[in-house]
């Protein structure tokens, strides 16, 4: 697009789709074609994650871009991100111009099923190329594939890759760049003369009809619409050209079935029908099948009682290891941020300066930091657990008891992920295909424990709550009151889930229908990425959100700083001096001095005055008012409540030079009357509140672009810190009783 | 009557047990899923592990199935 050289266009970029059935390797295809250099981004109006990178051509000429579509078993979309997947092939709906090739990726170990969407999308009308993946599980598995005849029965060119391994990536790459412009296969299953008339016509009537669309609708797309009743294509289709075309749909699906056709089922049978006589002629059987590792390792994970015995373990062993690993680095960066501000203090002149960076960076955003290492941990069990496929097996056990909250096992996913953030985890919900079970699952999904409570727990936790031995040594007193609190949220989400199916979303619910996926082993690529990009995110947010937060905090907590206090205090100071004291008595007594001094700008500050004028409402949990305000001002992220009290604490002057953290301090707390702020019972009640809460702007941000309404975030919200607050409340007072 | 003794709900498979599928009686949403999963006529099931779900394999897949599905699909054991 050079202006300088007129005559030269810039080389036109061809786009290549990666699209395939989930679990087929397409993501590591993916970075392996792309060589890790993505830009990802979302698909325009949805959260749906659009990665996209460039082939690592030798000819600079032809740049190629490669687009990673969301999984799909079928273009008949149902969820939110299939529907994604026929908008991005088609390029419409502002997703993208129409892909120049797709490249079908094929689980070559289980060829039946994935070749289903395959001869969809033959049928697309873009060139196609099959990259047929895993051949090292297909051999391993006793079945010898003919892909020169596969290549011959589909029309189009069939790579055997291995994209674990980096096997057949340069074949791919020339195939991808040979096929380009290459004609399209017009080897695909032939239907029933009752579908194929219906389709037709149906395709007249639209052109006819003017449905608005730029190009004819789709042989695939009109069977897309007309063989699947309710579904994405349909409604899209409805919505534009109006009630006729429902009513002319209806009558089209009435015509098949007095022909003897099942709508629902004739689309699959026809395709199964011609894939299963493909597979005849490509697919020898060389050995017979062994008994697979997967089926050996699923007769103990799907047991119902052994596997959840090893389910519950896995995660015992997960959050003693939380706790357990992450403790000496945690303790590494607290002091290397104690001693950071210890620096500063030395370096910067005291003042507004000295305070704002001492007090409201480097303790602020140095609390938050501590607990990179407890995120990175959780996040690489959950990125193992994913990329091994015993997600699913965890769905399958857990359907039983789904069942308890109305919802079926593929809910159990979301509701996992959402223990290390809910984020990812409502995002996640696009695989549930009803719009209830969905919402539902959305709604209860911020209640589970994410990994920005942990920095709450764990602090308060770590420093009031006795290290005894339970259970013979196994599990610590702490360790298990982290797991309660774990568990609090999730027991909470039962009843409110069951509300929820009750009222405002009410309906029948959807029988469990999930692949489950070979296992594999973890690729420790794909497993630290995923660690990387939340590690990143949690830094970011720790460098931005939560490092503006504590400044305004700092600056609410350090204004209007008197100038009467200080003349007050320095008379005292010379009183003192004046008092004969011995030099060690006076030391104290300046040090006290000091500490009154800044106890008293701080309740005179802005933030003391607001944090004064709440306090009615907290006490009866058993908070002070500076808990009280901490918690009011880590609205935009739970994290920041550490960060707050890491500066409110600061200020205060409750800590001494040589700073030994924030737990420290917390225990030096004290109300006027100098009892200790915190015991078990204050303690509990905070973590039992921020448990239940709902602090967190990304997520209540997530729900409303997901759900496309304000209605239920603001719903969430509301019910969340209601429940948060009666949850505190309740256990301040039995606590305070009992312990 | 004979007809009816071979021909039962996917429920009633005992583990290793194979049958073809007969019919899928569920709403269209549901049948649509079933069968692009692979649930058509004619289609090999084999029961893996009985149960509420139970695990079955379709066309060499794996696949989980909540109660209500395993009700709807009638089999006909060979």
């Amino acid at each position: 697009m050079s202006a300088s050289i007129p005559v030269q266009t810039a080389p036109r970029v061809r786009s290549v789709v990666l699209i395939g059935n989930p679990n087929t390797g397409k993501s590591t295809l993916f970075n392996a074609l792309t060589g890790y250099r993505q830009r990802i981004g979302n698909y325009p109006g949805t959260t749906v994650e659009r990665r996209a990178g460039f082939i690592r051509t030798e000819d600079k000429a032809t740049p190629i871009e490669v687009i990673d579509l969301p999984g799909a078993y079928s273009l008949a979309a149902r969820a939110a991100d299939e529907a994604i997947v026929l908008d991005a092939l088609l390029g419409r709906a502002g997703v993208d111009r129409r892909p120049d090739l797709i490249v079908s990726v094929v689980d070559a170990a289980n060829l039946g099923r994935n070749l289903f969407l395959s001869t969809q999308l033959l049928e697309l009308g873009v060139p196609l190329v099959v990259a047929l993946n895993m051949m090292d599980l297909a051999e391993a598995s006793g079945v010898r594939i003919d892909t020169a005849a596969l290549a011959a029965e589909l029309g189009v060119v069939v790579v055997p890759v291995v994209a674990t391994k980096q096997i057949g990536i340069e074949t791919l790459e020339k195939a991808i760049l040979d096929s380009l412009d290459a004609p399209c296969s017009d080897h695909c299953p032939s239907f029933p003369d009752c579908v194929c008339a219906e389709l037709d016509g149906l395709r007249n009537s639209l052109a006819d009809g003017g449905a608005g669309e730029h190009h004819r609708a789709s042989r695939i797309e009109a069977m897309q619409t007309l063989l699947d009743p309710g579904g994405y294509h349909e409604s899209r289709l409805v919505k534009r050209c109006g009630r006729g075309l429902a009513e002319e749909l209806a009558e089209r699906r009435r015509r098949i079935a007095s022909a003897g056709e099942s709508v629902a089922e004739v689309e699959a049978r026809v395709r199964y029908t011609w894939i299963d006589r493909v597979l005849h002629r490509v697919v020898t059987r060389v050995r017979p099948r062994p008994r697979s590792k997967s089926e050996a390792a699923d007769r103990l994970f799907t047991h119902r009682v052994f596997g959840l015995a090893v389910f519950l373990l896995m995660m015992g062993i997960c959050f003693q290891s939380v706790y357990a690993w992450a403790a000496p680095v945690m303790d590494a960066i607290d002091g290397f941020f104690g001693a950071l501000g210890g620096f500063l203090a030395d370096v910067i002149p005291a003042g507004a300066v000295q305070s704002l960076v001492v007090n409201g960076v480097a303790a602020g955003v140095g609390a938050v930091l501590t607990f990179l290492p407890q995120i990175l941990i959780l996040f690489l069990f959950l990125a193992i657990l994913e990329d091994c496929g015993y997600m699913a097996r965890a769905a399958f056990l857990m359907d039983r008891w789904m069942g308890l909250f109305g919802l079926n096992g593929k809910s159990f996913i979301p509701l996992l992920s959402s223990f290390a953030c809910a984020v990812p985890g409502i995002l996640s919900t696009r695989t549930i295909e009803d719009r209830r079970d969905r919402f539902v699952t959305i709604l209860i999904a911020p209640l589970m424990s994410c990994s920005a409570r942990l920095p709450v727990y764990v602090l308060l936790i770590g420093a009031f709550i006795p290290a005894t031995p339970l259970l013979g040594g196994l599990i610590g007193l702490q360790a298990a009151t982290l797991l309660a609190m774990y568990l609090v949220g999730a027991a909470v989400a039962v009843p409110v889930a069951l509300i929820l199916k009750r009222t405002v979303l009410k309906g029948p619910s959807q029988s469990f229908l999930m692949e489950l996926p070979t296992y594999k082993w973890p690729s420790p690529r794909i497993v630290f990425f995923r660690m990387y990009e939340q590690g990143k995110a949690f830094c970011i947010s720790a460098g931005t959100l939560i490092f503006a937060v504590a400044i305004v905090i700092w600056a609410l907590g350090y204004y209007p700083h008197p100038a009467a206090i200080a003349a007050v205090r320095q008379a005292e100071r010379e009183a003192a001096a004046r008092a004969g004291h011995s030099d060690k008595a006076l030391d104290a007594r300046l040090a006290e001095i000091n500490r009154d001094e800044a106890g008293e700008y701080l309740r005179q500050s802005f933030l003391g005055r607001m944090g004064q004028w709440i306090e009615p409402a907290v006490k009866p949990l058993g908070w002070d008012w500076r808990i009280g305000t901490a918690a009011i001002a880590s609205f935009p992220a739970r994290e920041v409540v550490v960060a707050t009290m890491g500066t409110i604490y600061n200020l205060g002057g409750g800590q001494d030079e040589t700073s030994a953290g924030l737990r420290a301090t917390l225990h030096a707390a004290t109300w006027p009357d100098g009892r200790p702020v915190y015991n078990v019972a204050v303690v509990l009640s905070i973590i039992v509140f921020f448990a239940l809460c709902c602090q967190c702007a990304a997520t209540l941000a997530t729900i409303k672009r997901e759900t496309k309404s304000w209605t239920w975030p603001l719903l969430t919200f509301t019910y969340m810190t209601a429940l948060a607050y009666v949850g505190a409340l309740a256990t301040y007072q039995i606590a305070i009783r009992w312990v | 009557m004979e007809k009816e003794a071979v021909q039962d709900r996917l429920s009633s498979l005992k583990t290793g047990e194979a049958a073809a599928v007969v019919s899928v009686k569920a709403a269209q949403t549901a049948a649509k899923r079933l069968a692009d999963m692979g649930f058509v006529r004619g289609a090999v099931v084999e029961m893996i592990r009985p149960g509420k779900p139970c695990l079955v394999r379709i066309s060499g897949t794996c696949v989980g199935l909540g109660v209500e599905h395993q009700r709807n699909i009638v089999v006909h054991r060979p």
